[in-house]
């Protein structure tokens, strides 16, 4: 008996030991600390890193401009819950640490509440591990990454549809509608391009199908040459593009010019009117996937009326665009999680307000905004459009 | 002294089962204990020199890789570097760089105004050399290297560099706590090997002992059986003999007395015969006295007639 209570003893202590692993956690920003950061009576702060300037300086002002234009509207009807929203926007130049530095500007010097509409792939995913240490809400990407939508982020809130679903949509039509099997890939050399890159194969495999050739070129650069060479070579029947509109435009009509003629495909982030206007004469057998209707549409889709109205209100200047339209749609959204969120904000009520978005009808009928704890993306819809004339249209055969 | 005396007295009465278990037990915890310090002393010289050497070698490398962007003030480039860094290595807290006027150019901190990390991070802004100290950061011990950042024997600035001590810590006492484990492990291998080593050792002095007991009871036939060839085993044997030579002097004692009594009773006989052949002679000799008396009386009458 006393053999076996010694054996006990000594188990015992041998567990109570090893139970006692020294676990440390890294310092983690405690929530309660920051959750109405940029909360004030009368204002709330948010804040956004976007290409203002450079090679896809547009794509971030345009963004911007949509989203200011229905922000605008709202302060000037009374704000939110009597907040008016103030955006304060850095130009990081499409260059990913400029990006880091901004975010860390916005979060620990500006104090904003949450981060809104990011633009870019390289750009936004330098930012996830930022944003879930500082646990703050960055909504409204102008980006279809899969690395912001998987693994699901508490704090990352996307409204448009993923690389994945447009690549899915545009492969699936050119096989299943134009019959078409030989499908090469041009693509930005980063996070971009190799996501897109990724989307492709993995709706070239639902068919048993690879990609015939694959190019690329470096962001920042036009120099595609070396990757139109050798995707001529493989004598593709589409090439699918991921890229940004000059280096995507020179390559369409330098592909033209040396009798290269296959179907361009190139998805949303290209900045579609820039891309239409490099391409000049161009533009037949171009297709570009838009996750937000095109304009010429307007009388099938509300929102498209209300956009225009605020947009030639507050930026007379401009032309309404897709990129716009997607920052106008991000605004949408944003306010309706504030308001739903109420008086009493912080920054988790505000992400369990947008969780809450079911069916939320912003003015695209069979597209309504829907979040949950396990989607954290609004909106699925696709839309196939080509150039005619010089706008944008939807494709007559997914009409 | 007087307790020493008690213990001593204590152990020698205990069952020597007993004692070799208690004895093996002492040796194996005395070789535990010192099995523990030469760790201790181990991870307190040698080991923690090498990872201070190993922190300054990855902070040095951190430099390394942050001079081009120091040269040209490239905060941006700095500020994304160093949130990989910390991205990549979970121990470190804080990573800033000052420029020569002592003002932070780029850190990798999400919660602290550049004001507070003054406080908090450098300390000898006098330094032109590259110093390692324990300090405290927001709380947390931390394991502080500064490096000034030279380019052609000018200063450009410092970069303070901070690990966080309690992960350094955490694998420490994951080594202690695994060699305790080990050395626990090794205890209760130790407690059973014990056991069963008592058990081989003693099981064959008990059944010595408990034949022993039976032969002193008289059962002279049982035999131990030597299963080893050690001192026990000749032991066994040497039983066995004494058994053996007991069996047959018993054997012979029994034959011994089985002749004496024999020899008893034909003595008895023999006596019995002597008795009755003394008893015959007496009844005889008493007849020739009664004879002699009747002689003697008849003679007399025959005078006396």
């Amino acid at each position: 008996m006393k053999s076996r209570n010694i054996i006990i003893i000594t188990i015992v202590l041998m567990i109570l030991l090893l139970l006692l692993v020294l676990r440390t956690e890294r310092r983690e920003i405690r929530e309660e600390d920051s959750l109405r950061n940029g909360i004030y009576e009368n204002e709330m702060v948010i804040g956004s890193s976007s290409a203002l300037t450079g090679h896809a300086g547009y794509l971030g002002t345009q963004t911007l401009h949509g989203a200011l234009a229905y922000i605008n509207y709202i302060n000037e009807n009374g704000g939110v819950h009597g907040r008016n929203i103030t955006l304060i926007s850095y130009d990081d130049q499409y260059d990913p640490p400029q990006t880091v530095y901004n975010t860390q500007k916005l979060i620990i010097e500006d104090n904003v509440f949450l981060l809104f509409n990011y633009v870019g792939t390289p750009t936004s995913v330098k930012v996830i591990k930022m944003v879930e240490e500082a646990r703050i809400p960055l909504i409204g990407l102008f980006t279809g990454a899969h690395a912001l939508r998987e693994p699901l982020s508490r704090y990352i809130i996307n409204i448009r549809a993923s690389y994945y679903q447009e690549t899915e949509k545009i492969i699936d039509y050119m096989i299943n509608e134009l019959g078409i099997k030989d499908i090469a890939v041009f693509y930005q050399y980063d996070a971009y391009g190799f996501d897109g890159l990724r989307g492709v194969d993995i709706a070239l495999n639902k068919y048993g199908l690879h990609s015939v050739a694959t190019g690329s070129y470096l962001r920042g650069t036009l120099s595609i040459e070396n990757a139109l060479e050798k995707i001529k070579n493989s004598g593709a029947e589409a090439v699918v593009m991921i890229g940004t509109y000059n280096p995507l435009a020179k390559f369409v009509k330098l592909a033209r010019s040396r009798g290269f003629d296959p179907y361009f495909h190139s998805v949303s982030f290209v900045g579609p009117y820039e891309f239409a206007a490099g391409l000049g004469n161009e533009t037949d057998k171009v297709f570009v996937t838009q996750v937000v209707p095109p304009y010429i549409e307007k009388k099938n889709f509300p929102v498209l009326d209300e956009y225009e109205q605020l947009l030639s209100k507050y930026y007379p200047d401009d032309m309404p665009n897709f990129v716009s339209l997607e920052g106008f749609i991000n605004a949408k959204v944003l306010v309706e999680g504030l308001r739903r969120a109420g008086g009493d904000i912080d920054r988790r009520k505000f992400i369990d307000a947008l969780e809450s978005i079911e069916s939320f009808d912003i003015g695209i009928p069979d597209s309504l905004v829907t979040f949950s704890k396990t989607d954290h993306q609004g909106m699925d819809n696709v839309f196939i459009t080509e150039i005619e004339e010089g706008k944008f249209v939807l494709t007559k055969q997914v009409k | 002294m007087k307790n020493i005396k008690k213990i001593k007295a204590k152990f020698i009465t205990l069952p020597l089962r007993r004692k070799i278990i208690i004895s093996i037990m002492l040796v194996a915890v005395l070789l535990i204990f010192i099995a523990w310090i030469s760790m201790e002393f181990i991870i307190s010289h040698n080991l923690i020199n090498e990872i201070n050497n190993a922190k300054l070698a990855n902070a040095k490398d951190i430099a390394e890789r942050s001079r081009d962007f120091i040269l040209t003030k490239d905060a941006a480039k700095l500020t994304e570097l160093y949130f990989d860094e910390k991205e990549q290595k979970e121990d470190i807290a804080y990573i800033v760089f000052y420029d020569e006027k002592g003002k932070i150019v780029a850190h990798n901190l999400l919660d602290s105004k550049k004001e507070d990390l003054h406080r908090h991070v450098w300390t000898d802004k006098s330094s032109r050399s590259s110093i390692i100290s324990f300090r405290r950061f927001m709380d947390k011990p931390v394991w502080a290297i500064d490096i000034p950042i030279i380019e052609e024997n000018v200063y450009i600035g410092t970069l303070c560099i901070g690990f966080y001590k309690e992960y350094i810590d955490v694998v420490l006492n994951r080594i202690r706590l695994l060699a305790i484990g080990l050395l626990c492990i090794g205890a209760i291998i130790t407690f059973f090997l014990s056991l069963f080593l008592t058990r081989i050792i003693v099981e064959p002095i008990e059944k010595i002992a408990e034949t022993a007991r039976k032969i002193g009871k008289g059962e002279l036939k049982i035999r131990i059986k030597a299963q080893t060839k050690d001192e026990i085993g000749m032991l066994a044997e040497e039983f066995n003999n004494m058994a053996k030579n007991l069996q047959e002097r018993d054997r012979k004692l029994t034959e011994s007395a089985k002749e004496i009594k024999i020899s008893s009773k034909k003595l008895s006989n023999r006596v019995d015969e002597l008795e009755r052949f003394h008893r015959l002679i007496v009844g005889r000799e008493i007849k020739m006295i009664e004879l002699k008396k009747e002689i003697k009386r008849l003679k007399s009458k025959r005078e006396n007639e």
